[in-house]
Formats: C-alpha cells, structure tokens, sequence
C-alpha cells in the first residue's frame, strides 16, 4: 500500500499517531493514579466548554475549541474534587454526578445552538465520535504544539511525578508539593483529551487515554518502560485503526483506532498468560 | 548535637474532625535507642507517628527533633507507612524505589552518576535484596517488602527511622530477620521508633515502650511498662496479684 | 348561610360557559384566510407563486441548514399542526420530518402534499446502492415544471373557487421556467468538454448533470449523514488529480472541512484546487437576497459553476 504518496491518508496518520502518543503517556499517569474515569469525566466534561466557544467566536477555529474544551474539562475535574472534599460521595460516585450532568449541558447547549440556527453549525455532533478523516494541515500543527507542550511538562517534571503518585508523603519530604503536581497530571490529562476529541470524539476518547497503559501494565514492572511500551501500543493501534477505516467508504476512524486497541490489549493479555503457563511448565 | 532524644512531642494533639485521636501528648523518644509505641486498637499509635515523622500537622502542640523544630531535621527523618497504605501495584522495581530517595539531588535532564548508584547498591546488599533489584515491589514478600523501603531510607541518611506496624503479616523467620535489621540499624547509632503490636516478641528487641490510648498512659524501659498496671488497664486485663 | 355554596357552583357554571363562547367566536376569526406551511424556503416559493395573496404561505427549515438531517423544533409542530395546508418536498429530502407530516396528514379537514409524489417515476433518479431515490429533482427543471402543475391542482382541491387564478398562475410561471432552461443551456455551453465535471460536498447534482450533460460527483452520499472516510477523501483526491479538474464546490448547508481536507490533499499532490463559491444544492438562499427563490438559485447557481470552471 503506496502509504507515502496518499497525502490525505498520510496527514490522517501523522495526526492520529501525535495524538495516540501524548494519550497513551498521559493515560499511564492516570492509570497508576487509579484515575482512569478521569479520561472519561473530562470527555464528558469538555462539551459545554467547546460548545460555550462555539457560541461566543461563531467559528469551528480549533484553536477556541481546545480552549473551551480544556478550561470545561478543568472545572469538571476541580468540581468532582469539590464534591469528595464537601460530601460523602465517594469519588467515582463524584465522577459519575460530574460526567452525567456535563454531558447533559453539553446536549441541552448543541439544542441552543441549532434551535437559533448559527452558521457553520453543521458538523459541531462530530466531537461525539470525533472526525479524523477531515483533519487539516492546520489541526496537525496545533496537535503537533500541544503534543509539544505536554511532553515538555512530562519529561521536566517526570521524577517528580513519579514521586508524587507513588508516595505523597515521602514526596513532600523531598520538597515536592504534591497538590501541584496532581494539578499538573489534571492538567496534562484535560490537555490530551481536548486534542483527541478530534479523532474519537468525546464519548471514545478515554479508550485513547486508558487502553494502551492497560495493555503495557500487563509487561511492565517500571513505570517508564510501561509508558514507552503504552506509546508503542497506540502507534500500533492508531495505524491499524486508520488502515481499517480506509478499507473501505464510509468507515469512521476513531471508532476503529478504539477497537483496534481493544484487540491489541486482548491479544497483550492473552499472550502474557500463555507465556506465563509455559514458563510454568520448564 | 549532643541532645539525648532524637524526637520530642510537645503538647501534641490530633483529631479527625470531632474526634480526637491523640490528646496532649508529651513525650521523649531516646536517641540511638529501639522504642515500640504501643497501645489498643484505635489509641492513636498511627497518628502519632505520623505526626512525628511530620506527613501530618498536629492541630495543637509540636514536635521537636534533636531539640530543634522538626523541619530543621526533615532530611534526617525516613518514615514507612503502615503496609495497606501503600499501593503494591504500582510500576516500580526495588532499584527503582532506593533510587527516589536520591531525586532530589538531581535535576530532571541528570541520570544517576556512579557514585548515587553505588549508594543504593549498596543499601540493597545491607538489606539482603540483592538479586530482587528488578522485582516490581508487589512480588517481593512481607519481609522483603520492609527490607526494601528500609534500603530507602538508608539511601537517604536518615538517622531516624519511623516504622508503623512492619510485623503485619510476617511469619517468624521474617519477623526475626526484621528485628535483626532493626538492632543493626539502632547499633550504628540511628534511632528507631516502631509502632507495634505485638507483646510476644516486644521484649526481645524494643528498649523502650510509650504506652498510649489517646492520651499517654505510660512511657520508659520496655520491662517497666509492659510489666505496668496501667497497660493491664488500658487493655482491660484482669490486675495480678 | 346555606345558600352560599349553591350561588358560588352557579357562578362558576355561568362564568365557564362564558369562557367557552369567547373561545369559540376566536377560533372562528382566526380561519379568515388560509395558512400554509411549508419544509424550505424552495418549497414556499413555488406555493406563493401559485397561490400569491389567497393564502398566508411560510416555511419553517431556515436557509442554511441542511434538510436531510432538519430536526423539528417544538414552534415548528405546533405551526405545523396548526395549519390549513402542509407542502414538502418529498421523495426522501425531509428525513426526520416524515412522523410529523404523516401524523399532520391523518387529521381531518388538513391536506399535506409533497411536490415529489406526482412526478412520473421513470423520471426519478435512483441511487447507486439501487436502494433511494435521489430526491433533488429540482434541478431538473422540466420536473420542477411538474411540481408547479401540481400544486395547483392541490390547491385547487382545497379553494376551488380561486382554480382558475391558479392555472393562470401556473401558466405564468411554467413559461418563466422556459426561459429559465434555455437561458442556463446556453451559458452552460461555454464550459470546455474536459472541464465538465461538477464536483460537490454531497450527491444533489445527479439530475442537474442529467439535464446539461454535465458529470457530476459528490463526496458524501445522496444523503450527507454519513461523514466521508479516509478512503471517500483519498478517492476524491486522486479522481480530481487525475482528471485535473480546476475547480470544486461547497454548499450553503454543509460544513467544508471534509472538501477543505481533499484539496489540501490535491495540493501535496502538485495540483491545486481552488473552491469555488457555495452551491445551493438543498434550498434557496436569505430571505432578501437574490437568490431567496428557485429562480434566483438557479441563477446564481449556473454562474457560478461557469464563472468557476471555465477559468
């Protein structure tokens, strides 16, 4: 398969493979934070922010998405924080209060919306399941920043973040404050999501972020080799998934990256099984 | 420093939310010695530890180190919590987890040099570990389990080791191992305050015992207050004759 | 005081029989004249065209939005359901309308007509799957002739005594669409054989391509639910690069990003794309501008794709 000389197939790699790698490495954070729903409160919880910026820029500018996505999807994390901090609720049960009512004014805002008919509005249902197969040179190029950028604040604070998911306590001891870096993670995570809403869309989106670190936690006894075995994980997967969908017409990307990473995180656990059964066995 | 007690509480109570846990607590833990805090469920012996060990503000009260405030001294305090409170499953080999004990000394874009792996390597060994670098912490044994977050904090020159509850859940060849460590550990000077439970084997290796239930019901030689009728009261056993 | 109760009781009885007199005599002055509603501003077009000043003629899809995928509003079944007459424009463009429209048929004394039911179906286009019909049939305009035919039948049905200021109507107009038809052959013509190929964001130029001997392509389906895949676009690119095709065109509905992503990938290519202006492939344009009618549309429509590909 000529892949190099297919340009729209070859942007929609390149960007589903920015976006695959910043996820899967945010993803192992939460993972070992036993945050995983967090992938999933944000997605719910960017809605009413891209819908918010929808309203007040009139454009479908990714750029104002991003910043309405992000900032939603921070208040959603700060609120379940709240609820835990001032209720009895546990926090999945938070997380569940959160995401739902989210979700809700982010429909109750898309009815707004078409029902006072603002221009370009077509297309704005695209962030539930995501629409890769439309990405621009120009979303490549704000993936390929906020890829930038997250990496950046992963690698300079990646002891540090280790320190602080593991043991808190003795973190503080070496002069880390933990509170910030949760609110770093928080951040990168809201950060990752609201890029990969492009994709899979807001209601697949935490498969992007948990499945690879699933699938690499399986073989892993390092956090750091668990994020780079996650990363290559959602390479593998995120090239599947766009080869199936453009196997034949009409077939949506990101729902076939999701299954695609399915696929390979059975395939991870079947396989070390086996492995184990016959080391078992010598 | 030519101070007698490594840690003093002063006054010190805690309470979570209406209930309190310690109340005015004043006492000294001898320095270079073994001291057991012991007490019945819920008397506070957690709490109190980690307000030694500083993880947790006292609402009242404060703790000294040397005869210094507590965050004069930090660095020279290693606390391992109480083993449920630890997450076993987390992706991080044995090397790894002496090794976070020297982050601090290295800025992000560093690796570790020579001489900071020689260090933990040779934690290890003290501890017996060696040929477990590169199990993942969840795979190691009670005892190894112990063992490895004591290489930790030799790594990072505590003098001051608070243990809570380290015997859970170790049979008697790793108990005894344990407390050989712990001896070994108070032999090259260092201090050690265990929170403990059990009186079968408290004599054999604690010096002293503070005996607490909420409040600070009896502190001294470990003979002296396990022998005591205050701790047959504080757990409801019968007096002797 | 017994007999308080029995005087309120009383009262009350007068006062509703009141209420309900008032009520009767409103709904009475109310059908003074005709209301019709109609899907799109297209459709409303040719109703006033027939039907002038002798009915109250609106419509309720605004232009802009796309009528295949039209979700109806709560103020828009109630002017429905409140209506004399409701016209469509059938064979399958107003999906999600259909159970209003058939719950709004079975009501007595209400008419619904679509302007596609009456066409002769030899004339009606299928789709490639073999499964729908393409309902853009506008585009045809001897089909369009048609449907002036028939609204003035219908309304005939229903005001029988203004039949004759309606034939005349249609007359009128049957003949402005004559010229209409010669006009857009003509300018038609000047676009060179290579470069006769119209390419749109969705299938609604079958029957326009039909009529004047034009290629056509869209880049979704006849119906624009499905998003294009990263095969669809791939296509597009390569069927453009191929046949060099200077120009492509998107529509006043639908969202250009998915085109924007095939010329990009025509640009990698080495061969560059420009976009034309928007089409009107689903409805007329604003009220108030030119094109806010069908014959308007078609206008603009025609000069545009000549102004585009005959560059």
């Amino acid at each position: 398969m000529d892949i190099f000389s297919n340009p729209v197939l070859l942007n929609v790699l390149i960007g589903v493979i920015l976006i695959s790698i910043s996820t899967a490495a945010v993803g192992c954070l939460l993972y070992v934070q036993k945050n995983a729903l967090l992938g999933e409160t944000l997605a719910h919880g960017c809605l009413p922010g891209i819908y918010c910026a929808f309203i007040f820029s009139t454009t479908r500018n990714l750029f104002w998405l991003s910043i309405g996505a992000a900032i939603s999807g921070l208040i959603s994390s700060y609120l379940v924080d709240l609820i835990v901090a001032k209720s009895r609720l546990s926090r999945d049960g938070a997380m569940a209060v959160v995401l739902s009512s989210m979700f809700g004014l982010g429909v109750v805002l898309l009815s707004f919306i078409q029902q006072n008919n603002y221009p370009n509005q077509n297309g704005l249902e695209d962030l539930f399941f995501g629409n890769a197969a439309a990405m621009s040179g120009n979303d490549i190029k704000i993936i390929g920043l906020i890829s930038i950028a997250i990496w950046f604040l992963l690698i300079t604070n990646y002891r540090k973040l280790l320190l602080t998911l593991f043991d808190s306590g003795f973190a503080k001891f070496q002069g880390i404050r933990p509170k910030f870096y949760i609110a770093v993670i928080s951040t990168l995570a809201a950060t990752s999501v609201a890029i990969g809403m492009q994709t899979t869309g807001a209601v697949l989106i935490a498969a992007l972020i948990i499945t690879p670190a699933a699938s690499a936690r399986i073989w892993c006894s390092r956090l750091f080799d668990m994020i780079l075995l996650a990363i290559i994980f959602a390479i593998i997967g995120g090239t599947v998934g766009t080869l199936c969908s453009y196997a034949a017409p009409k077939m949506p990307t990101g729902p076939w990256i999701v299954v695609c990473m399915a696929v390979l995180f059975l395939l991870s656990s079947l396989t070390k099984r086996i492995y184990l059964y016959s080391t078992k066995s010598d | 420093m030519t101070t007698n007690s490594c840690l003093t509480a002063r006054n010190l109570s805690f309470s979570f939310g209406e209930t309190p846990a310690i109340q005015d607590i004043n006492v000294e833990f001898a320095r270079g010695k073994i001291t057991g805090i012991m007490g019945p469920n819920g008397s506070g012996k957690s709490t109190l530890l980690q307000c030694l060990s500083g993880i947790i503000e006292p609402q009242s009260g404060d703790v000294l180190a040397f005869d210094d405030p507590l965050s004069e001294h930090q660095k020279k305090i290693s606390y391992i919590p109480q083993k449920e409170k630890i997450d076993w499953d987390f992706p991080i080999t044995v090397k790894d987890l002496v090794k976070t004990a020297l982050y601090q000394r290295l800025k992000w874009y560093e690796c570790f040099s020579e001489e900071l792996l020689k260090l933990s390597e040779e934690a290890i060994l003290k501890m017996g570990l060696v040929g477990l670098e590169n199990k993942q912490i969840g795979q190691l044994s009670g005892g190894q389990q112990q063992r490895a977050f004591l290489a930790r904090a030799l790594v990072s020159n505590a003098e001051v080791f608070l243990l809570d509850e380290p015997f859970t859940g170790l049979d008697v060849k790793a108990t005894k191992d344990l407390i050989g460590i712990l001896r070994k550990i108070r032999d090259e000077g260092n201090s050690v305050v265990v929170v403990h439970h059990d009186f079968s084997n408290a004599m054999l290796f604690l010096d002293d015992v503070v005996l607490l239930k909420t409040t600070l019901l009896k502190s001294g030689p470990a003979n002296t207050v396990i022998n005591s009728s205050e701790l047959r009261l504080a757990f409801g056993l019968p007096e002797q004759e | 005081m017994k007999l308080k109760p029995e005087l309120f009781f009383r009262s009350l009885i007068i006062i509703q029989l009141f209420l309900f007199i008032q009520c009767g005599s409103t709904e009475q002055s109310k059908t003074s004249q005709i209301n019709i509603v109609c899907t799109t501003g297209m459709v409303a077009d040719l109703v006033e065209q027939i039907a002038a000043e002798d009915a109250r003629v609106e419509f309720i899809i605004p232009a802009g939005l796309d009528p295949h995928t039209y979700k109806p509003t709560a103020k828009d079944v109630e002017k429905i359901l409140s209506s004399d007459i409701v016209v469509f424009s059938g064979i399958g463009l107003e999906a999600r309308l259909e159970g209003v429209l058939s719950n709004f048929g079975e009501k007595e004394g209400k008419t619904v007509f679509s302007l596609g039911e009456a066409l002769d179906k030899s004339s009606l286009i299928i789709t490639d799957d073999g499964h729908a019909v393409d309902p853009h049939f506008w585009f045809n305009v001897d089909l369009w002739q048609a449907a002036t035919s028939h609204v003035a039948e219908e309304l005939s049905l229903v005001m029988p005594e203004l039949e004759e200021d309606f034939q005349a109507r249609s007359v009128q107009y049957i003949d402005s669409l004559d010229n209409l038809k010669t006009w857009a052959t003509r300018e038609l013509e000047n676009i060179p054989l290579r470069q006769r190929v119209l390419v749109t964001v969705h299938d609604a130029f079958s029957y326009f391509g039909k009529s004047f001997a034009i290629d056509v392509r869209g880049l979704l389906g006849v119906s624009p639910e499905i998003d294009a895949g990263v095969q669809d676009i791939s296509q597009l690119v390569n069927f453009l690069f191929k046949n060099e095709i200077p120009a492509v065109f998107v529509e006043e509905s639908l969202p250009t990003k998915t085109m924007e992503a095939v010329i990009e990938g025509c640009r990698k290519k080495g061969h560059i794309v420009s976009i034309g202006n928007k089409l009107y492939a689903d409805n007329v344009g604003e009220a108030g501008t030119a094109e806010d009618n069908y014959i308007g549309m078609f206008r603009y429509n025609v000069e545009t794709i000549v102004t585009a590909l005959t560059e």
